[in-house]
């Protein structure tokens, strides 16, 4: 298995800021469903639902995505980021303010907050994306997550770019006839960045975090370049079949982590491992629901149906797992050569509080499907969305203030 | 002929991050002079191996056919 190199970390502190911000953004996302859960059901192309989109993905999953890209990169790809202390300040406010500018601009149609929200963001990628790429161009190796880094990263900058070009033209500032980039956008932006860069992380944390074998040789070395070629086959042929090849790839490798987990070494079931498996079910039923989606077959129920099993069953449970493993994770690490007696990892975390977040998490995803054929149920999904980012950003904080007490208790000022 | 302590085995085979490194640390802390550690644990530990290079101990890594790992720890100072 691949060795991690714990000595390149950078300090918790850059990370931590990307974690803690990311449950604020479900937060806001929970409190819309309350406020507007109505027109966020009506189609997935309203305002409301756009914003609601673009606070769990350019917000939550965005701040998570990049937080874990400034601890791994160096940790697991030994790409060291010119100083990550001084970069990670401005791509954090940049693309938290840019993702709230965004939703503004969606839910309320402000031309001037589309075009803030470029600059914003465009300027936090244009910090991020050359500083990623020039580190993960230096190390030498040719490792599975190496190369998934560096695809993910270059996906990321392209989904940022159809983006852009789109809230521009949402702006007025250019032709309308750009907004036929959509799919491509969600394409590039959950399967290029997204799902390739979970793939990136799960061959490393999923066999050391839940004791399973490591992903398959063939599959880890193919996965992220065949990936490349099936998005760009979708956004050349011009044909809704054209995604076919991508939703299978996707497919396999939920298929490929069920099959790991089912394959681990301990009978006991922690969080974590029940918030990936959870999540790999739901990445299954989101590609059935695309398929359909792809032949026309359910309307606007399969599609709102697809991006609550794709977005919230998928990635918002992969990022919810990872975040109770790696952020007291990371905090333990810090602590351990620098305080006497660490206190044990496993009681940084409520445990019993953890599980309930599993539960109103899991609640939530069955209410926004239920949401999909009876609009009034989106005020069920709010409430638990609220209670979910509660639970997260409680837990959370709490490991970082024992870790911060752990601190002062070793360094009396 | 000197009658050797067995080692203090630590089994990680089924133990979960940081488990096997705190219990390594509960062992080190234990072991008596000219006395070994040995870890089992199903992957290279980089942040264990680090902290032993810092804090003054040899070991050594034997990779068994099993894809389990031996991991041989003693006092530096006592080779």
């Amino acid at each position: 298995m691949q060795a991690l190199s714990f000595e390149q970390a950078p300090p918790p502190s850059v990370p931590i800021r990307f974690f803690l911000t990311a449950p604020l953004f479900m937060l806001l996302a929970g409190l819309l469903l309350l406020i507007d859960g109505e027109a966020v059901m009506a189609s997935r192309w309203t305002p409301a639902a756009l914003a609601l989109t673009h606070l769990m993905t350019a917000g939550f999953m965005l701040q998570v995505m990049l937080g874990a890209l400034f601890q791994l990169m160096p940790v697991a790809a030994g790409a060291n980021l010119w100083r990550p202390s001084v970069l990670a300040l401005p791509v954090h406010l940049l693309s938290a303010i840019g993702a709230v500018l965004l939703v503004a601009a969606f839910h309320h149609q402000i031309a001037w907050a589309y075009q803030l929200a470029v600059v914003a963001i465009g300027c936090s990628v244009l910090a991020f994306v050359p500083a990623g790429m020039l580190a993960l161009s230096r190390p030498p190796g040719t490792s599975h997550s190496l190369i998934a880094l560096r695809i993910a990263l270059l996906a990321f900058f392209a989904t940022v770019l159809a983006g852009a070009t789109m809230a521009l033209a949402r702006a007025g500032l250019i032709d309308t006839g750009w907004l036929r980039f959509s799919s491509s956008h969600v394409a590039l932006g959950l399967a290029g960045w997204g799902c390739v860069l979970v793939a990136a992380v799960g061959y490393l944390v999923v066999p050391m975090f839940q004791l399973t074998p490591a992903y398959p040789r063939w599959f880890a070395r193919s996965f992220a370049p065949l990936m490349v070629l099936a998005i760009g086959l979708g956004m050349v042929v011009l044909h809704p079949t054209a995604w076919l090849p991508l939703i299978g790839l996707v497919a396999l490798f939920a298929s490929v982590t069920l099959d790991r987990q089912q394959r681990r070494r301990r009978a006991k079931l922690d969080a974590t491992f029940r918030f990936w498996r959870f999540a790999m079910g739901c990445v299954l039923f989101a590609c059935a629901g695309s398929v359909l989606m792809i032949f026309n077959i359910g309307g606007n129920a399969v599609a709102l149906a697809v991006g609550v099993l794709a977005i919230l069953g998928g990635f918002v449970s992969v990022i919810s797992g990872m975040l109770y493993k790696i952020v007291p994770f990371i905090l333990w690490l810090y602590l351990q050569p620098r305080v006497q007696g660490v206190p044990p990892m496993t009681r940084m975390l409520n445990e019993q509080w953890v599980l309930w977040h599993l539960r109103a998490h899991v609640a939530m995803i069955g209410a926004a499907l239920l949401a999909t054929l009876w609009w009034p149920a989106v005020y069920l999904v709010g409430s638990l969305m609220v209670v979910s980012a509660a639970l997260l950003g409680g837990q959370l904080l709490r490991v970082v203030g024992r870790a911060r007490a752990a601190l002062r208790l070793a360094q009396p000022s | 002929m000197t009658d050797r302590l067995p080692p203090i085995v630590v089994d990680a085979r089924r133990l979960l991050p940081p488990e096997p490194m705190e219990r390594t640390l509960e062992a080190l802390d234990e072991m008596q002079p000219g006395q070994e550690v040995l870890l089992m644990i199903p992957r290279q530990p980089a942040p264990l191996f680090d902290m032993l290079h810092n804090n003054g101990y040899a070991y050594t890594v034997e990779s068994q056919p099993d894809g389990v790992f031996h991991i041989t720890i003693r006092q530096a100072s006592g080779d």
